[in-house]
């Protein structure tokens, strides 16, 4: 049982590249994300792996077994795959009940997977949806249609498509619950397309950050966070505090202070990124003031957090603008002077 | 950023071809549209190929006459129609007057009557022998026609007047769905720049609904070019007449042929001309804001005229012939009654319903195979064995008939050789080779229709369906058929239709001995007993309804955001 792998594909529309020479792997019981802004091709590796697009370069097996090979042109029916893919849109069949539809993959008689049908639907509450139509439905009780009719012939790769793009945050929540559940007990392998870093983070084993049709980031969640492969993964959760400087004896200094960067060579630009809510942020006190001071240009109450712009340095000379993000209610007077902490752990140097 | 990897040159080398997957689906397709094609590459070749002895004979004799006809034809036809299917289409959708709503469909009836049986009815009412002259007589006291001048209705001019009448719905359909989508916005810009309805109708209605009139046209021009029934009723020797007369009584079909040959370069440019409007056609609209139309409401002396002008068109194309045929059809219903005549009836119905079923069926194979394989070269393949539409019917007769010939003498000669018996003819002369000609014109219809009704499903049905392990097959009939139900009906109906109403293929290819109700309508009327024919000409135009109705329900539907959108003010 090894899964989904998908090695060295390549694939073009129209001459245009989508996808260029990427290699990715989905473990049994493991759920593998996908992650990248729109059109960065995450939904034609699924379309791929399920076969419903011809393999143009490259190597896809699942469990094993070669499904699809550009090099012999072996490219087998999506049909024979056994995979699960649940589309964007769920797809549904606008002529067929609920219960027909999620009966749709189970051919002939099997009587254990009928039982499971019975029993799932129970547990998700759409029993009494069986003989609606789609239509009637809310998005929610489509999406758990949807998702009960790709688990319904026990594929032993699941393949989900921005799964819960098409539901309100609080509906999103709910769902998602159910929706992992089931995916656990199925044990297939499951990937999972979104361009949602915090859906990812919260269902994800591992996420695969995916940008231009290849993968730059390939780590468990709180690796993704916490140490980014680059710069374009460290904004991905969010805006950041961007600081520019050049690397002079492994260091760069900054309006904010001084920073390591071990990796680079002197003499180049370096970036420092720092997420908002890493900008330790206090009032200037006397006698034991560290960090750089900074003068708070505006202040805004968010609900959950305030926001700070502060202005940092010499503002005519080498002065820079960061923002800062603090937990509750902090909103002192424009103008004010504060001191700034980094974490040093939580600044991100790449090359600039 | 590192998106610039698209260098032409490594894309060449790197990017990989869509292999041709040679399926049931893609060598069955690519086999029906060869075969589809056949008469139309017959015609072709037989224009290329020498065929020295006639060809000088054609020019120095008829040739010169039969090409000024048909000009004069499509030059008059076209222009008739223009005027009354633009005017009409602007009236009732951007006017308000009496009984508007009726004439946006009523206008679309002259679509069920054929040419030639409209011609049939006109003549009989405005001969010498009819009642019109006959009253005119009566009033004015006059004994010969020498003492008054009446127009003669079986001439040119007459022709003209009869396809026009009958043909003009064509470009009334598409100039009406072309000003129904053009944008109020445009027009109101127009009228708050200081252009009245007159100038802002000839310089911004008319030219965005340019594309769209053009593709009505040339449907219009094809048609003409088609016409056999009214031509050889009025004796008007065009093209098409001259292709039967050459073949049937000169008894030279390659003298056909090449009369054919030329009438595919006339058909060749109005392809050209509809396929560059086509294109052009997308499309030009920077504003997504639909109102529903502020129609002006007429002061009653333009009012009392727009309907007038919207009444005469349908009376005289729909109504007279018509009433005309009913009263016909009623006097004379037992004379008219006849096994013979329910014999022609049932073949009509079988031959149209048999090849209705075969063409959505094959457009139906074909627009499927389309939609799995999306290569190229199928996809050319389709559309140059499309072309068949355009193509006027004597035309394709010819290239049915010469290809079957050929395999019957084949045939024939094998079975000969081979065992001593003689085949004689299997193909050619039998209610096959009929329907193999209505395929090869009438199967556009089906397939567009089919194609067009696929393309509103979402290929994530097919995905879902696939990936549940269900073969293209399996989804196709469990997905794709129930949800287009109603669309193969209305291919269907189209199809079945124009082959009711075909009449020069259907004369050209028919057994010995064998009638539909059009070539028995036909033939009664060509030996003056229109009142016989009418039973069987009202049979066609009562079935002509039919896609007449279909198509005013679909462009009930048409306009974007006519389904109350929120926010839509009325």
């Amino acid at each position: 049982m090894t899964g989904l792998r998908m090695e060295d594909i390549v694939h073009a529309y129209d001459g245009h590249e989508i996808v260029g020479g990427l290699s990715l792997e989905a473990k049994p019981g493991e759920l593998t994300c996908l992650l990248g802004p729109s059109g960065c091709g995450k939904t034609t590796l699924l379309r791929l792996a399920a076969g419903i697009e011809a393999l143009q370069r490259g190597r896809i097996t699942i469990n094993g077994n070669v499904v699809a090979n550009a090099e012999d042109g072996h490219d087998e029916a999506p049909e024979h795959r056994s995979t699960g893919l649940m589309f964007q849109d769920y797809a549904l069949f606008p002529h067929l009940t609920i219960g027909e539809n999620i009966r749709f993959g189970l051919n002939g008689n099997a009587p254990d997977r009928l039982k499971w049908v019975a029993r799932a639907m129970e547990r998700t509450g759409m029993s009494r949806f069986v003989d609606a139509y789609p239509h009637t439905l809310s998005g929610g009780q489509q999406q758990r249609a949807a998702l009960l009719r790709v688990l319904a012939p026990a594929p032993r790769l699941l393949l989900l498509d921005e799964p819960f793009s098409n539901l309100d945050v609080t509906r999103r929540n709910q769902v998602r619950d159910t929706t992992l559940e089931l995916l656990k007990e199925s044990g297939a392998a499951t990937l999972m397309v979104t361009h949602d870093p915090e859906e990812a983070m919260f269902v994800a084993d591992q996420i695969l950050v995916m940008k231009d049709g290849r993968i730059v980031q390939a780590a468990t969640p709180a690796e993704t966070y916490f140490h980014p492969a680059n710069a374009f993964v460290a904004t991905l959760f969010g805006p950041v505090n961007r600081l520019l400087g050049v690397v002079r004896n492994k260091l760069v200094e900054t309006p904010l202070g001084l920073f390591d960067a071990p990796d680079l060579t002197d003499g180049t630009s370096a970036q420092i990124l720092v997420r908002l809510e890493d900008m330790r942020v206090a009032e200037e006190s006397p006698g034991q003031n560290t960090g750089t001071p900074v003068r708070v240009l505006s202040a805004r109450l968010l609900g959950r957090s305030s926001h700070l712009r502060l202005s940092a340095g010499n503002e005519n000379a080498n002065g820079v603008i960061v923002q800062s993000r603090v937990p509750g209610v902090f909103l002192p007077a424009t103008g004010a002077d504060l001191r700034v902490n980094i974490d040093r752990t939580k600044a991100f140097v790449f090359p600039a | 950023m590192d998106t610039v990897r698209t260098h032409p040159d490594a894309l060449a080398a790197t990017r990989p071809k869509r292999r041709l997957r040679l399926d049931a689906w893609t060598t069955g397709s690519f086999a029906i549209a060869l075969v589809i094609a056949v008469p139309l590459v017959t015609v072709i070749f037989l224009a290329f190929t020498p065929n020295g002895d006639i060809w000088p004979h054609l020019v120095a004799t008829v040739l010169p006459h039969y090409v000024s006809t048909t000009l004069i034809l499509m030059t008059g036809v076209g222009g008739g129609t223009l005027i009354i299917g633009v005017g009409t289409a602007w009236l009732v959708t951007m006017n308000r007057f009496f009984g508007r709503r009726v004439f946006e469909w009523a206008l679309l009836l002259p679509l069920a009557v054929p040419s030639y049986v409209i011609a049939y009815v006109y003549t009989d009412l405005l001969e010498y022998a009819g009642p019109i002259q006959g009253m005119l007589r009566d009033i004015f006291g006059w004994t010969n026609p020498r003492q008054y001048w009446f127009p003669e209705i079986r001439s040119l001019g007459g022709a003209v007047a009869m396809m026009t009448l009958v043909l003009y719905p064509y470009v009334y359909l598409l100039s009406r769905a072309a000003f129904l989508e053009q944008s109020v916005c445009v027009l109101e810009v127009s009228r708050t720049l200081g252009k009245g309805p007159w100038r802002s109708f000839f310089q911004i209605a008319l030219p965005l609904a340019r594309p769209a009139i053009v593709i009505g046209l040339s449907l219009v021009l094809m048609e003409t070019l088609n016409d056999f029934g009214t031509v050889d009723f009025f004796a008007v020797a065009t093209l098409t007449a001259g292709i039967y007369d050459v073949w049937l009584n000169m008894n030279s079909i390659s003298g056909a042929a090449q009369l054919a040959t030329i009438m595919l370069v006339v058909v060749l440019v109005l392809i050209g001309m509809e396929r560059l409007a086509r294109r052009s056609r997308r499309f030009h609209h920077t504003t997504t804001r639909y109102r529903t139309l502020p129609r002006a409401r007429l002061r009653p002396v333009p009012a009392a005229l727009s309907c007038l002008a919207c009444a005469i068109p349908v009376g005289l194309g729909f109504g007279v012939p018509a009433f005309i045929l009913s009263r016909h059809a009623f006097v004379n219903f037992h004379q008219s009654a006849t096994p013979n005549f329910f014999g022609f009836a049932a073949n009509s119905l079988l031959l149209s319903s048999a090849s209705a079923l075969l063409a959505v069926m094959i457009g139906l194979f074909l627009a499927y195979a389309q939609r799995l394989g999306r290569t190229g070269a199928l996809r050319s393949v389709i559309r140059f064995a499309s072309i068949g539409y355009a193509v006027p019917g004597a035309v394709l007769a010819v290239g049915v008939l010469i290809p079957l010939a050929g395999l019957d003498n084949a045939v024939d000669g094998f079975m000969h050789a081979t065992f001593g018996v003689s085949t004689g003819l299997l193909f050619s002369g039998t209610i096959a080779a009929i329907m193999f000609g209505y395929l090869v014109r009438f199967l556009a219809l089906s397939f567009g229709t089919v194609e067009a009704s696929l393309g509103k499903i979402t290929q994530n049905m097919d995905g879902a369906a696939r990936t549940l392990g269900h073969s293209a097959f399996s989804t196709l009939r469990r997905v794709h058929l129930p949800l287009m139900k109603g669309s193969l009906l209305t291919a269907a109906i189209l199809v079945f239709v124009d082959c009711m109403k075909e009449l020069p293929m259907t004369m050209l290819l028919r057994p010995f001995n064998f009638d539909t109700l059009a070539t028995y309508v036909h033939q009664l009327a060509s030996d003056e007993l229109l009142e016989e024919s009418a039973l069987g000409a009202l049979a066609i135009v009562v079935s002509g309804i039919l896609p007449v109705i279909v198509l005013s329900r679909t462009i009930a539907r048409s306009r974007p955001g006519q389904n109350g959108t929120p926010g839509e003010t009325k």
